[in-house]
């Protein structure tokens, strides 16, 4: 089967203001099927969030690539699709001129035909009836499902979520990685999903991808066995726990690591 | 408290304010100089309106003002966005740019006088000068404190530097810029009543000398009302625009 994503060797470095070097990435190895679900969990400051930037090439590697589909990732494509932690949305638009931004830049469609793709994924991300709402009108939850919704209208091939959650509430957040997954199983986009979240790295995955500390690399994949569509109550199987408490595991090793190294 | 009431106790100060005023010359409260009395000042604003004596200053106050004001538009606009965007331009210009700004724009007339002549010329540059500052700045400091978030978003949706401008950041900037223009308004007026008081015969500014080295109270009362009157005005309008442009529209 051919990979739809390669990450081969990606190596990020940023010069600090202050002068110096950074390795935010280094070599950094992953492949990733057509349809799959992919977390990548690791300690904040571990180069997740960058690597995502590489993926959707708003950042250029140092070294190494990122090849979609056969072909070397030079600048963002059409194919992929970004959502923000900080939603990013345009404070001035509503919740319809938000949703039609990328559609917007894509320059595709007429805009009778814009609004209209904007009303089904708006629908889909359960906004029906805030068309005409502001972000600011809105909750921290419903801001991050305009986020969804603008992401998928474009229709990409790939989906990139930068802890998209993580400005919610934990109850909010449950709700949401639910919703995503109904959304997710509709089509089975391929999904790229950082978060710093375990229990959310786990529910949402085919394979979990944890990241070493600063700079980040590929420390072990782990691949998800749990049957799908899944319901949160699978939060509570023997699998679920043993896999949550292996990546606790792992994680704490590069905290401690960390903490080592730095005193 | 309700608010006719407050217009109504605010009316009861302007008019015991008007009714002092018309009393204190009769009444001998003031000896020293000549306060004239609303009543006058009325008066002579018709008779200034009615003669039609005023409306060939008005037109050429206004058409100063309208030439400046949008020619610090046309400048002051741009040039804020790119100096809001890009940080070598402004590393190039805000030296030079506030340089001009903290000179004494008055104290720069007669060289104004020199290059673009008395009258017209001089006024229009004195105009520009007042309004663009404010109306550059404020759109330079918009441009900067967008969330560059936003830029991402656009960026990452393919977007090209053209879209960044037109989606995001002259979008972003509107509620600064609008302040800056209204600030603008009032720093042009006033820069074209000096000019045409100092450079000029003409327009209001020109009357207000000429009456003022008559010593004519009455007249220059009048005549300072019809300024007011002007950027009363001219604020109005742009508030409007103002309100027109950001319906809905409040930061998150």
């Amino acid at each position: 089967m051919l990979d739809h994503i390669i990450i081969n060797k990606v190596t990020v470095i940023f010069s600090r203001p202050s002068g110096g070097e950074l390795i935010a990435v280094e070599d950094f190895d992953l492949k990733v099927q057509k349809g799959e679900f992919v977390t990548i969990v690791g300690p904040s400051g571990c180069g997740k969030s960058t690597l995502l930037s590489v993926v959707d090439g708003l950042i250029l590697p140092i070294s190494g690539e990122v090849i979609i589909n056969g072909k070397p990732v030079k600048e963002p494509g059409h194919d992929r699709a970004l959502v923000f932690q900080e939603f990013a949305l345009l404070p001035w638009r509503t919740v319809e001129g938000n949703v039609m931004l990328g559609l917007e830049l894509h320059k595709k469609h007429t805009s009778s035909q814009m609004k209209e793709i904007a009303q089904h994924y708006i629908q889909m991300v359960g906004l029906q009836g805030f068309e005409k709402h502001y972000p600011h009108q809105l909750s921290g939850g419903m801001r991050q499902r305009v986020g969804i919704a603008r992401a998928l209208a474009v229709n990409p091939d790939i989906l990139l979520m930068d802890e998209p959650f993580a400005a919610l509430d934990a109850q909010t957040r449950e709700i949401m990685s639910v919703e995503l997954l109904r959304i997710w199983e509709q089509d089975k986009k391929t999904v790229l999903f950082v978060t710093h979240s375990i229990d959310e790295a786990v529910y949402l995955a085919d394979r979990i991808v944890v990241m070493s500390g600063r700079p980040g690399r590929v420390k072990e994949i782990i691949p998800v066995n749990l049957p799908r569509p899944r319901k949160l109550s699978v939060k509570d199987e023997h699998h679920f726990v043993q896999l949550r408490r292996h990546i606790w595991n792992l994680l704490e090793e590069e905290v401690k690591r960390e903490a080592g190294g730095r005193g | 408290m309700e608010k006719w009431e407050r217009l109504l106790i605010g009316g009861l100060g302007v008019f015991a304010f008007l009714v002092l005023w018309e009393i204190a010359t009769p009444l001998g409260l003031v000896k020293v100089a000549d306060i004239s009395r609303p009543s006058l000042v009325v008066k002579a604003f018709y008779e200034l309106a009615l003669s039609g004596e005023i409306f060939p200053h008005l037109v050429i106050s206004l058409k100063e003002f309208i030439f400046g004001f949008l020619l610090s538009l046309i400048v002051g606009i741009p040039l804020g966005v790119f100096l809001g965007r890009y940080r070598i331009l402004s590393l190039i210009l805000d030296p030079l740019l506030m340089a001009i700004y903290t000179m004494p724009r008055m104290a720069m007339l007669p060289l104004l006088v020199v290059w673009f002549g008395v009258g017209l010329g001089a006024t229009i540059s004195v105009v520009f000068l007042g309004a663009v500052f404010p109306i550059l700045v404020n759109t330079a400091v918009g441009i900067r404190e967008i969330d560059p978030i936003l830029i991402r978003a656009v960026r990452s949706f393919g977007g090209r530097e053209w879209d960044i401008f037109k989606k995001v950041l002259i979008p972003g900037t509107i509620p600064p810029m609008m302040a800056g223009i209204r600030l603008g308004v009032g720093r042009g007026l006033l820069g074209m009543v000096l000019s045409e008081m100092y450079a000029s015969t003409e327009g209001i500014g020109g009357q207000i000398a000429l009456y003022g080295n008559s010593f004519r109270s009455t007249e220059l009362i009048a005549l300072i009302a019809i300024v007011s009157l002007l950027g009363f005005i001219a604020v109005d309008i742009i508030r409007r625009i103002e309100e027109h442009v950001s319906r809905g529209r409040r930061e998150a």
